[in-house]
């Protein structure tokens, strides 16, 4: 990018934040600064209008236009690990709109349920990001499988898979016990069960076994998770929860004007309202 | 009201939201081509900032003003801020 003689000509990068995986866990890693931070700009009114397709929310695209837009640093959003993404949405948020954020509460006390909004400072939250460790492994038996975090991909394959999950229950609200509804669930059932190994399989870069040799190839590492056993499978699972939760904790804390009930929302990093 | 029909009503409300909030961005990009004459077409709008089209937007108000007392100045009437 640097080399580009059309640098001069783009829109400049606003806001610098350093990243939760520190530009590790990528397969083309970012173009980070000498500080090993990421350069992020504003968004143009494209990208807003972008934001404003439900159906490209939904499977991500506008995401993924999004970030690439604002971020050429990061090469490839769909493999960012989760982590990383709220913290450039919230980057893009402020190089766009400005440090503050407007947060609109309702006041939990039933009596009262006065509406406010309330600024919530972005600087202060992009000051204190928390980071990941360099590495992750699980230990299996005598094997060591290293892991990396849920991708932004595999993200939105999960929030697909909750909407397959809701098709699941509606055939059972319905269920006949005819064949095509047997057909149905069974359908629904493998379709998660082949995302969920899926997402797992491209989560696991490395499984070294006990004479240090290690099985680098995604097509053997798929095949492994396909037949692996339930406890691996938590195993695994519950370590990719478990660093799922390093991101950064948005939250407005205060008390109504109205009553003084205290108060202490979080706001979600969603993309499909965030930007609104 | 069962729980599935709720759930699909309040997705279609917030399509419908989404979408009543596309057609504004679109048509305040719209207005920024008319009211400066052409002079930035619609895709040139969608490569800026809205920080860009802000400024853009106060400038060319203020050219217009200008614009506009000169003319009223020259034709004798005096213009009046209230």
């Amino acid at each position: 990018m640097s080399n580009n003689p059309l640098l001069s000509h783009m829109r400049q990068e606003t806001v610098f934040v350093r990243l939760p995986s520190k530009g590790n866990f990528y397969k083309d890693p970012p173009d980070l600064t000498s500080d090993g931070e990421i350069g992020v700009r504003a968004m143009t009114s494209g990208d807003e209008l972008a934001l404003k397709v439900p159906d490209a929310l939904f499977n991500s695209e506008a995401t993924y236009r999004v970030i690439r837009s604002c971020c050429p640093r990061i090469k490839d959003p769909k493999q960012m690990p989760y982590n990383d993404v709220d913290v450039v949405l919230m980057a893009i948020r402020r190089a766009t709109y400005g440090n503050e954020l407007t947060v609109p509460i309702e006041c939990q006390n039933e009596e009262c349920k006065h509406k406010q909004e309330y600024i919530k400072e972005i600087d202060p939250v992009l000051a204190q990001i928390p980071t990941l460790e360099d590495q992750y492994t699980v230990t299996v038996g005598d094997l060591t499988v290293y892991i990396r975090p849920i991708d932004l991909h595999s993200t939105t394959e999960l929030q697909l898979q909750a909407v397959e999950q809701l098709k699941i229950n509606d055939t059972l609200t319905d269920f006949e016990g005819s064949q095509e509804d047997i057909k149905k669930f069974q359908d629904s059932m493998r379709n998660i069960a082949d995302s969920n190994s899926k997402i797992i399989s491209r989560c696991v870069y490395i499984v070294e076994m006990p004479d240090k040799q290690r099985v680098e190839d995604p097509d053997q590492i798929q095949e492994w998770i396909n037949n692996i056993d339930v406890i691996t499978y938590n195993d695994i699972m519950k370590k990719l929860l478990e660093i799922q939760t390093v991101v950064i904790k948005v939250t407005v804390e205060g008390e109504c004007v109205k009553c003084k009930e205290p108060f202490e929302q979080p706001i979600i990093v969603d993309q499909s309202h965030f930007f609104a | 009201m069962s729980g599935a029909r709720s759930d699909y009503q309040q997705v279609r409300a917030a399509q419908e939201q989404m979408d009543a909030e596309r057609k504004d961005g679109i048509a305040q990009l719209m207005d920024t081509v008319l009211y400066t004459n052409g002079a930035f077409s619609y895709h040139d709008l969608l490569q800026m900032e809205p920080l860009e089209i802000e400024v853009l937007t106060d400038k060319f108000t203020e050219k217009i003003e200008r614009e506009t007392s000169a003319t009223q100045q020259r034709a004798g009437k005096k213009s009046v801020k209230l």
